[in-house]
């Protein structure tokens, strides 16, 4: 009776349990797969093709100078030129533009007159992501603009090459690993930590309860399995599937969405691995504490999807969250894996770069599966 | 010479405040089939589930298959089965699947795990069935199969938990057939339950009350030994109306419903029972209550029990 041939007969069961119900396995690998790509496509921070309407009273050289500075980016895009201002309300109120912009009679003469020459904006704030963005859009298309005039101005002044010795702030602003600030690229490796985090946890859990509930648990409590080939016979099934999920999504986030995967394939299928082990660790925690199926159910979605949404660092910046929420993030294993990700895939990170996080997870993972043991050994007082 | 397969000695368990297990001493001898009955809460389970090596006692010592449970609770797990009342199958597993898997986790290999099988469909009657999911057997092959896997490593005992609790009596009593060819091949049978006809079954029983045992022998000698007082059946057509009026007479002990039958415990000394008997029918007569019949009874393990928990309850001073 060798230890390791116990663990053999527990991973051959549940690998057997788990194909014969093949509708969940299904569901199982495609979740996440639909999930990325519904949320891939629809979640996306950028702003393209903003509605805009223009109520030009100006009507001069100037003014279309203007309006063709800031369109000439696809940041807007001119669904109306209104007639009157009661229109640009109008059009506001219904929703058919975002932005109002109105250029006043006197625009041109103003310019003309060295004078400083004002324009109205008008941003629906409901949407106040895509407001925000599109009125620091907009300051930027009318500065850069601005500053043609001011060259222009000096030129006339008869100061041309004033500009040039002129101490202008310039700014030359290099982007790093994400070169063209495509949302997809942020977002879609924070998607497969989030995807992965949840589904991890529910299935072990799923699978741990059900062992409760139809006291089979009990059964392999009081059979020579030790509690810790228990705990490992249950994980390793999930976290094959695991590992097809992440080659799943990994394939979509590069064919699907060209995320670059710079990284060592390597190094992800590593930092993967830890993070099944924490994520499905802390599942079947859940359900040695639940004992229910329904309960762990409940857990799993309030203990992994909210702080995997909220508090991994996938959506809001850890650092602007309260101190109290702060300090429960640390604790989600998702927030490592989505700085791993985003650094394998974004910036070729090497393991010393990331070994903090590799360090963090794998504390969980210990820790969490100590818990479990503990825990386990007691569930039968 | 050889040291009985369960033995236990003052065991106790504590849950805080809470004496769930009160100094127990027990001994259950190779090939005996022990019921361990009790109401619920009693107590069983607790007692099983440190006889199993689940549970650490607070206290005393127990001997399981030769194994300390405190101190080698591996030896005692790999020496027993246990069933549990859930007959803890895996319900989408084939019959087939079930039992390689329990054998497998027991440690057999190959050669003994085809053999064992064999014997194992062949003792529950499931030929045929080897391939057929789990979950759709009905519940007596489902409780028999249970039976076959907590069997399949041939332990020197194995303990039931309430093993025919919600199974219908023609399924109890196949299932009980199975539990005696098994002890004739020798292995030792801890069955609880508190169904009290299947006590009669036992070979020797053990009683647990509030943690405590009350009594312990063979049925009869339980029967012989524990009953104090004469059983009086009566049989009226006013069951609860008899029994307000029978409940105050003198030397009653315990009265209470038995079906629609009363039964009344006298503690009126041997051979003094007629009289009695005389005096419930003259009281109900005059209170208008015909008495179809009325007379001494020997005594079930059911009466003996309940008025044992009376007078445990008694002792206990509330309730």
């Amino acid at each position: 009776m060798k230890s390791h041939s116990l663990l053999r007969p527990v991973i051959k069961k549940e690998f057997i349990q788990i194909i014969r119900d093949p509708i969940s396995l299904a569901v199982v690998i495609l979740i996440p797969i639909i999930q990325l790509l519904l949320f891939g496509y629809a979640v996306s921070f950028d702003i393209k093709h903003v509605p805009m309407g223009i109520f030009d009273q100006s009507h001069t050289q100037e003014s279309r100078q203007l309006i063709r500075a800031v369109t000439a980016s696809s940041y807007f895009l001119i669904a109306d030129n209104a007639t009157s201002r009661t229109q640009i309300n109008t059009l506001l109120e219904k929703g058919d533009i975002k932005i109002g912009v109105i250029i006043p009679p006197d625009f041109a003469d103003d310019i003309n007159a060295d004078k400083t020459a004002g324009v109205q904006l008008l941003i629906d704030g409901t949407d106040a992501n895509v407001g925000g963005v599109a009125l620091g859009y907009f300051i930027a298309a009318a500065q850069g603009y601005a500053l043609d005039i001011t060259e222009r101005v000096l030129n006339k002044q008869g100061g041309s090459g004033l500009l040039k010795n002129f101490p202008l702030l310039s700014q030359r602003l290099r982007i790093w690993y994400n070169q063209t600030l495509r949302t997809e690229n942020f977002i879609v490796p924070g998607l497969i930590a989030t995807i992965l985090m949840i589904l991890g946890v529910l299935m072990t859990s799923q699978s741990v309860a059900r062992e409760y509930e139809r006291g089979t648990m009990e059964q392999l409590i009081v059979s020579p399995v030790k509690v810790y080939e228990l705990i490992i016979g249950k994980l390793v099934p999930y976290i094959v599937i695991g590992f097809v999920q992440v080659a799943l999504v990994t394939l979509i986030a590069v064919l699907v969405f060209h995320v670059p995967l710079k990284g060592s394939l390597l190094l992800l299928t590593f930092t993967t691995f830890l993070f099944l082990v924490s994520a499905m660790g802390i599942g079947f925690l859940f359900s040695a504490v639940t004992k229910s199926q329904q309960v762990a159910m409940q857990m799993s979605f309030v203990g992994t999807m909210l702080p995997s949404l909220l508090l991994s660092g996938f959506i809001y910046p850890i650092s602007s969250m309260p101190i109290a929420l702060r300090i429960f993030s640390y604790v989600v294993p998702a927030k490592y894996f989505l700085v791993v990700l985003r650094g394998i895939f974004l910036k070729n990170s090497s393991i010393s770069i990331l070994m903090n996080q590799i360090l963090i997870m794998i504390l969980i993972s210990v820790i969490v599966l100590t818990l479990c043991i503990i825990k386990t050994k007691k569930s039968l007082d | 010479m050889t040291q009985p397969p369960v033995q236990a000695v003052n065991l106790r368990r504590m849950f805080g405040d809470f004496v769930a297990v009160d100094n127990i001493t027990l001994s259950v001898e190779k090939g005996e089939v022990f019921g361990f009955l009790g109401p619920n809460g009693a107590g069983k389970t607790t007692t099983v589930k440190m006889l199993c090596g689940l549970l650490m006692p607070s206290s005393g010592s127990a001997q399981v298959a030769g194994f300390d449970i405190a101190t080698q609770p591996d030896d005692v797990k790999s020496s027993i089965g246990y069933m549990s009342q859930k007959f803890s199958l895996y319900s989408d597993l084939t019959v087939s699947e079930n039992i390689d898997f329990f054998g497998n986790i027991y440690g057999l290999d190959n050669s003994r795990l085809k053999l064992r099988k064999e014997e194992i469909i062949k003792l529950t009657g499931l030929d045929g069935k080897e391939h057929v999911i789990t979950s759709t057997l009905s519940v007596g092959w489902k409780q028999r199969l249970a039976l076959g896997c907590s069997v399949i490593h041939e332990p020197r005992i194995l303990f039931l938990d309430e093993p025919t609790a919600g199974v219908d009596p023609d399924s109890r009593r196949m299932f009980w057939d199975l539990i005696y060819s098994l002890a004739q091949k020798g292995m030792t049978m801890f069955v609880t339950t508190h169904y009290m006809d299947e006590a009669e079954n036992c070979t020797r029983l053990g009683f647990i009350y509030n943690g405590k045992m009350v009594a312990s022998g063979t049925p009869l000698e339980i029967k012989r030994t524990r009953m104090t007082g004469t059983i009086i059946e009566i049989d009226t057509d006013a069951p609860s109306d008899a029994l307000k009026l029978i409940k105050p007479m003198e030397s009653m002990d315990e009265v209470s419903f038995f079906g629609r039958l009363i039964h009344a415990v006298t503690t009126a000394p041997a051979g003094t029972a007629d009289r009695t008997i005389k005096n419930i029918g003259q009281l109900l007569q005059q209170n208008g209550i015909t008495v179809n019949r009325i007379n001494t009874i020997p005594p079930s393990l059911e009466d003996i029990f309940i008025s044992l928990i009376k007078q445990e309850d008694r002792q206990g001073g509330h309730q």
